[in-house]
Parts: C-alpha cells; structure tokens; sequence
C-alpha cells in the first residue's frame, strides 16, 4: 500500500491557500443568499410563559409580604414585652439566662435528631426521585404524539450555514492530517463564522453560544496533556450479579488502571428484560443512581467513594468507576461493591502481564490512512451517504471530501488510496465526480476483500480477556488497553489514553489522528470503526467496536495503534473468559 | 516618491458616549484619534495602571493592536456593496469581553447601538487642532496592557462527547462536564475586533487598509509576510475579484490573484476557454491598501493598479483599460465619495 505521493513532504503553504481561498468563495454563496432573520418565538407559548411567569412573581411577592408582616408583628411583641410603661428593663433582665436554656436544648435536640433526620432526608429524597421518575415514565408515553408533532415544527438553519459546514469539514479533515495547525484551522473557520454573523447570514446567538461552550473554536489538545509514564493497568476479570430497582443486573469487571492521581475501574453490565422493558427515561435515572452508590475499601481500612461515567442502552452499559484519591502503592486488595450485589476482591499486587508489544514507524501517509478509512467504511455499509440539502455540493460526502483533498495538494491524482476509492467506486457501481474522473481504479487490498467477506460472521466467541496492558507513546498519546470483549456479532475493546485529541465530527464523518486494527493468527483483519469514547483533559476513555466478529478459531490477536508516524503492535492470547 | 498609504483617504468621524458624554473619534492620516481626550497619554498611563481605560481610549488602543490583524482582512468588507453590519447581540458580547464601562456601549443602550454603526466621513480637516492621542501598531503597545483576568476565568462547563451517537444509548460523565474551555487571547482580539468593525463602514475600509499595509513590502510585517502569504492571497482574491468582475464582466469565480513581490504593479492575463473569460492577476499587497481601500479599483471603466500621487480629494493613479494594456496615468477626484477621473 505505498504509492510515490505517500511520502511526499506535506505542502502546508498549498493547503492553507487553498482552504482561505475556499472561506472566500463560500462567503461569495453566502452573500448572495438572503440575510438571516431569526423566527419569533410563538403568541401562545409566549403567552403562557408570561402567564406563569406573573403567577409566579405574585405568590412570591404575597409570601414576600407574609413573612415581613409576621416579622413586624414579633418585633412589635417583643418591644411591647421589654419595655413596659414606667419600668424600663424591668422584664429583660431574665431574658437572656432563658433564651440561653431554650437555645442549649434546642442544640442538643437538633444533635440528637441529626442522624436520623439526615438518613430520613436522604430515603425521602431518594423515594422522591423514584416516584418522580415513575411519574415521568406513566406520563412519557402521553407526551409521545406532542413530541412526534413537535419534530416536524423542528429548527430550520440558516441556509448559510452550509457554507460554514462545508469549509468546517475540509479544514478539519486537513489539519487532522497534519496539513496545518489546529490554530490555523481556527482562524480560517473562526474568520468565516464571524463574517458571515457579520453579515446576519447566521444566527448570531448561535455564534455567541457557540463561544459560550467552546470559549473559542475547537481546538483538539494534542500533546498538551503529558502522557503519564505512571499509568498502569490490573486485570480484574470477575463477574458479579447485582440488582438495580429490583431487577437483576449482571456486571462484568474488566481491569482497574491507576495513575498518579486517580484510579478507574472499568466495568460492563447487562439488564434483564425488566429494566430494559420499556424505553422511558426512569430506567436510565435508576442506573445512573444505583452506579453513583458504588464503593470500595481496601486491606488497609481505607474506604472510597467515586463517582461514575459512562453510558448504556437498553441492554447493555459500559461503565468507568472513578476512585479518588487512588488506592495507595501499600494496598493489596480491594474490595468494590456494586449495587445489590456482595463485594468483589481486585488483587491490586499481580505482576503484570507479559505480552509482547512492538513499535515501528508508519509506512503510509495520514492523508491515505484518513481515505482508506473512510473508503472501507463506504465498503462495509454498501451505500454513499449523501449530504442533506445540498449541504455538500450535492455530491456524496466521501467523492466530495476526496476532490477537496484532491485540490488542496492533500492526496495526488496518484495516491494509492485514491485509486482504492476508485475500486469501490467501480464495486458499487457509482460514478466518481468530473474532478475524480481521471483516477485510476487499483485492486481492492486482500485485507478489505477478506474483511467483507466476512462481514455477515455471526460465530463471533461470547467472552471477554482482561488485556491490562500499557502501550508505549504514541504521537504524544499513551493508552493503556482494558478489556476485550467479543459477542456473536462483533468485538469491543475499552482504551484508556492520555494526551489524546478529541476527535473531529462533521456528521457522519469521523475523523481522528489515530486507527485502530486488528489482525489474528490465521491472518484475519479486523477493523474498528467509530464506537463511543468520553473525552476530558485530553484524556479519553474510549470503547472502539471491531468488525467482523472475531473468528472462533483464533488463538491470539495484534491490536494495532497506528498514529501519524508511530505504529505499536500488541499480541494478545485469546483466553476467554466468561463474561456477561 | 511613493505616496502614504492613507494620502487617498478622507478623513473620517465618528462619536460615542464615553462616560456621561458624547466624545468623537477622528481618522485622519492613517491613525486614530481620541479627539477629546487632551491628556489621552496621561489616562493611558493611569490605565495601564490599573485604572479604568475610557471607552474612546479603549477603541484607540484597540485600532493599533488589530492594525495588524490578518482576521481584519478575513472578517471585513470585499467591496463597496459588502456591508458589515455587526449585529446587537455579538456586539453586546464583544463589549462584555472588553470590559467595556456599561451603558457606553452595546445593545442595552439604542443610542450607542445607532452612533456605533454610524461612521461618517467629514469633508474638511479640523480648523484648530486640539491635542490627540493617535496609536500606531508598535508604538505604544508598551504603553498599555489591559489584562481582562475576569473574563478570562469566567468558563463555561460542555457536555460530554460521543456518548449520544448510538440510538437508545444514555451517557453520563460528570467528569465530561467538568471539561472546561478558556475564551484566551483568540476571544479577546475577536471581541476587540467586532468593536472596531461596529464604527460603521468608513473605519472598516480604513483598518483593512492598515492591516494590507502592516503587511506590505514596506510595512511593519513585510519580513513575516512569507508565511502570511496564503491568508494575504485570500484576502487579495477576496476584493479584486468584485473589481474585476465590474471592470470586466466576468464571474467572481473566474478570478485567480497571487502576491507580486517584485517592483512596478505586477500583471494582469485574461484567458477565454469556452466563452469563459478567467483573470489570471500578480498584484502586490499596498494595492489592497492604497488603491482597494479608498474605492479607487475601478474608476470609469478603468482598473486602478498603483497610485501615483495623492492628496485626497485629487490622486494621479496608473491604471488599466483592459486587460494586457499598457496602464495609463490618470488624474481623478473624489466628489460625493464617488471617484472619477478629471484628465487623462
């Protein structure tokens, strides 16, 4: 997979030129369009609002004046009382000596009552929010026509925010191929957001939001957390059955990875058909609740409570159990209770696992790697996704975003992966754009012939490997791998990684400086496509998904990090444990 | 003897309020001036002191940090028939970020909204000159740094990513919300920005033009221009592509301009393929500075490519009647704001 373009010197100049010149050409079409007005808010809903809101203020306004009548009335009482007609004083003096028995007393009724008030406070709360959820989920159905309705009443964009999108998405593709910096992306993107709020072409609230959550445009934070060398992973794989809301829960622990100043635990658990019966939103308070309570105490007698991250649908959630502070280098053991469930010992002193991890340079550029990508995605699912609303030129996204790359000097009209796109083109029977059309088309590599053809396995081995692996420094990112787990239809594999960038998202399109692979002995190749992933700090948990599901018959796997100019290889036993 | 950037320029006014009054600020000879302000050095010092800079100050200052800003040639008009018009509500946040004193400014105060945006260019030079503060881009820089510490803390929390793309998935990270993101320098010079282009369309003109100067052959910039090339190739495509597509009726499209480094004007090409006429152009960047900015590209039916002399209202131009032509010398004047040539 190497062509003469793959190891040509990136020509930043040309990229960068070619995306202002583009911010130029969109502002043109954006000029022309008509100027953005934004729509009212309804009469009614208006009304009502201002309704409520009037109620509102009058009932406080009247309880306001309740409690400052009562005041009065009080100090008017005890004016009355200390200061009787012709004897000043006469009754103050056994004021205080009383006030201050009465204020003793109440202080140790108040300590005595302190406990079994806070614990009756916390169970009503609790049965609150319960009874709050149970309410929300009678009524959720009722809401659904209102809803289903209401979606058709949805935001229309300003038309000029295709524009935008359009020079959003090639820039962040580019400066993800390291074409040009993060900065300039920002500046060419954010020049153009400004001048067309500048225009009234968008809306400016949206703009001003838009600085309010971002602060200023995104900026992935690559390098900028140092990758910590301390990071360190224990398996853990152990299974525990637990119970949420009444109904049983079964969690699945994969590895506890510790670091300077925190420890996360990674977990996985399955509901039963009674929690996951119904699609209403109690169920999701009630997991979130029960995650939140998870505790843990160690053989030294110190005892943690954590907060929990992480998400799930109806069957299945993946859960990342925050510890802080981390257990300290003494302990040995650690004891975690889940919810409903009895405690589960982590052995916090086994040796690290021995597996063998390589590290070589990469061969191919970022710029075929980010088309090879997306051009096997175009394989796998058999169809071209198709802008909404002209929003890309009306051509397909992948065909459009490949003759930008094609004209900002990204890729060649000899790159490899162009003509691998070619190939698919011609396999799906899709006509490549005039300014395309000069490509030519290559063989389909036997990776991405063999992955399709296993594309429909469904013998895919139920189990999970506790990997606990940490892998050298990649591009100024280090991840330590948990777990695997492999189902019928497909794998998944949770990372937790330092110094890693957020990745961009243009709709469908996903592009990241990193990918992920997999091959097995038998010379399978597996490919991970986008999973889910929560991103703090430049830190990043992620759950990578691998198709096809991997073969029963493999008795080892390389997981592959291939960065922009590090690729590090782990190999790993199969040795599947039971897991959910 | 090659004229001033600004010699083609009129001088223009604007007021404010600026405290409990009303004050005006003066273009005029390429900087800008806080007219009533005698003692605008002595302010400034307190300021950079730590007292309050005045809203008239404030713009001051601002002018000769963003006269050389490349964002301004980004952001700011391509032509004539280009209005900026920068709307109440990014105005409202720019003067936030600023810091600038409430009521003086920004949406909550309609009158500052109307005298904001309402830039005029006087016809005469002031008879009695009082005492002005102008600031130059590299002068007094030193003078004054506001530091803006309370907005820069002041973060806003953002969900967390990724977790709702799987349909029926519920994330939760209470880390995730944990993740903050500071408005920094890019906030600052934007917000400053925004206030700059708010004085109306005479100063836009007038600050795009200090920045293609600053960035000119013989500007501040010139020795970093090489690595501003791209966005100065921008930002010359930008605007002479509506010149041309007046001058010569073509598409806006069909205008392809680069950065001409050498002496003289630079080159102009106009190539047909198919009926389509394309503009193939070498201009330096003063062009966009001393003869785009004052509205001197086309003037009838000619296009401007360099300034001979200049004093404004009156200017010897070399220009072109068509593409490939020899240019010839003009002598034009401005009445009315409208260019047209007096002798040939």
């Amino acid at each position: 997979m190497t062509a003469a373009s793959e190891h040509a010197a990136p020509d930043r100049e040309r990229a960068e030129t070619y995306l202002r010149l583009l911010a130029e050409t969109e502002l043109r079409r954006a000029i022309a369009m008509p100027e953005y007005k934004p729509p009212r808010e309804r009469r009614p809903a208006r009304m009502i609002a201002l309704l409520a809101h009037s109620r509102r203020m009058r009932r406080r306004r009247a309880r306001l004046r309740q409690v400052a009548s009562q005041q009065a009335a009080s100090r008017s009482q005890a004016v009355s009382q200390r200061l009787p007609t012709g004897q000043p004083g006469a009754q103050a003096t056994p004021l205080p000596p009383l006030l201050r028995r009465a204020a003793e007393s109440l202080e140790s009724a108040r300590a005595l009552a302190a406990g079994p008030t806070a614990s009756m406070r916390r169970t009503a709360a609790r049965t609150g929010r319960r009874l709050g959820a149970r309410m929300r989920s009678a009524t959720w159905p009722l809401g659904q026509p209102v809803r289903r309705k209401s979606r058709h009443r949805s935001h229309q964009p300003p038309p000029a925010e295709s524009c935008l999108t359009r020079l959003a998405t090639v820039a962040g593709v580019i400066a993800a191929l390291g074409f040009i910096s993060a900065q300039t992306e920002e500046d060419i993107v954010g020049g153009l957001r400004l001048a067309l709020a500048a225009r009234s072409r968008i809306d400016a609230r949206d703009l001003l939001r838009y600085r309010r959550f971002r602060g200023q445009p995104m900026r992935r934070r690559a390098g900028r957390t140092a990758a910590s060398a301390s990071l360190r992973a224990i398996p853990v794989g152990a299974v525990a059955e637990g119970e949420v809301n009444g109904h049983r829960v079964r969690f699945s622990l994969g590895v506890l990875l510790v670091d300077q100043g925190s420890a996360i635990l990674t977990a996985r658990a399955r509901l039963d058909l009674g929690l996951t019966r119904d699609r209403e939103p109690s169920r999701a308070d009630a997991m979130i609740e029960a995650l939140n309570e998870i505790t843990a105490s160690d053989d030294l007698g110190n005892s943690y409570r954590g907060s929990f991250s992480g998400g799930g649908g109806d069957h299945r959630w993946d859960i990342w159990f925050h510890l802080s502070p981390p257990p300290p280098a003494a302990a040995r053991w650690l004891d975690v209770v889940l919810p409903g469930a009895p405690a589960v010992r982590v052995r916090l002193d086994v040796a690290p696992r021995d597996l063998q991890v390589t590290s070589e340079p990469v061969t191919t550029s970022a710029a075929d790697r980010f088309l090879d990508a997306q051009t096997i995605k175009l394989l796998r699912s058999g169809r071209l996704h198709r802008p909404r609303a002209a929003a890309l030129d009306d051509e397909p996204v992948l065909f459009w975003l490949a003759s930008q790359l094609l004209a900002a000097g990204v890729v060649t009209a000899d790159s490899a992966s162009l003509r691998r796109l070619a190939a698919a083109a011609a396999r799906l029977g899709e006509d490549l754009p005039s300014q395309l059309s000069g490509i030519q088309a290559d063989e389909l590599p036997a990776d991405w012939v063999g992955l399709l053809a296993a594309a429909d396995r469904g013998d895919g081995p139920d189990g999970m490997v506790a990997i606990a692996v940490a892998l050298p420094e990649v591009d100024g990112a280090r991840c330590v791998i948990g777990e695997l787990f492999s189902e019928a239809d497909g794998a998944s594999l949770h990372v937790h990684c330092a110094g890693w960038p957020e990745p961009h998202r243009h709709g469908l399109l996903h592009i990241d400086r990193f990918w992920w692979s997999a091959r097995d002995d038998l010379g399978g190749w597996y490919d991970s496509d986008d999973g889910s992933g929560s991103y703090r700090n430049g830190h990043a948990d992620l759950d990578l998904r691998f198709r096809p599901a991997i073969s029963p018959r493999a008795r080892t796997l390389d997981i592959i990090l291939t960065g922009i100019t590090t690729q590090v290889t782990v190999t790993v036993p199969l040795d599947w444990q039971e897991a959910l | 003897m090659i004229p001033t950037w600004w010699a083609a320029f009129a001088p223009a006014d604007t007021s404010l309020r600026c405290g409990d009054s009303t004050h005006r600020l003066r273009w005029t000879d390429g900087a800008l001036h806080a007219v009533d302000h005698p003692d605008a050095e002595g302010e400034l010092v307190l300021a950079a002191l730590g007292g309050d800079a005045t809203p008239c100050l404030d713009l001051v200052i601002a002018w000769g940090r963003r006269s050389d800003d490349l964002t301004v040639l980004a952001v700011g008009p391509r032509s004539a028939d280009d209005k900026v018009t920068i709307p109440a509500e990014i105005l409202g946040w720019a003067t936030a970020v600023s810091g600038a004193p409430p009521g003086s400014r920004g949406p909550g105060n309609p009158q500052a909204r109307a005298v904001s945006i309402g830039g005029t260019i006087s016809g005469h030079q002031p008879a009695a000159r009082k005492r002005t503060y102008a600031f130059r881009p590299g002068k007094a820089r030193r003078l004054a740094s506001y530091g803006l510490a309370s907005y820069r803390g002041r973060l806003r929390p953002r969900p967390a990513v990724g977790s709702g793309l799987v349909h029926g998935w519920t994330g939760f990270a209470p880390g995730g919300l944990a993740h903050l993101l500071g408005g920094g320098e890019t906030q600052e010079a934007q917000a400053e920005l925004v206030r700059l282009l708010a004085l109306g369309s005479a100063f836009q003109f007038r600050l795009s033009a200090a920045v293609a100067h600053a960035w000119s052959a013989d500007g501040e910039q010139a020795a970093r221009a090489d690595r501003a090339r791209p966005a100065l190739t921008a930002a010359l495509t930008g605007r002479l592509a509506p010149a041309a597509a007046q001058w010569l009726d073509i598409d806006l499209g069909e205008v392809q301009a680069s950065i001409h480094d050498g002496d003289g004007w630079g080159e102009l090409e106009l190539s047909k393929t198919g009926g389509t006429g394309r503009l193939h152009a070498r201009m330096p960047v003063r062009w966009l500075a001393s003869v785009w900015a004052p509205g001197l590209a086309v003037v009838d039916q000619h296009l401007v490519v360099s300034v001979v002399d200049a004093a404004w209202p009156t200017a010897r131009v070399l220009a072109l009647r068509s593409p490939g032509s020899d240019p010839v010398e003009l002598s034009i004047r401005q009445d009315k704001g409208h260019w047209s040539v007096t002798a040939r």
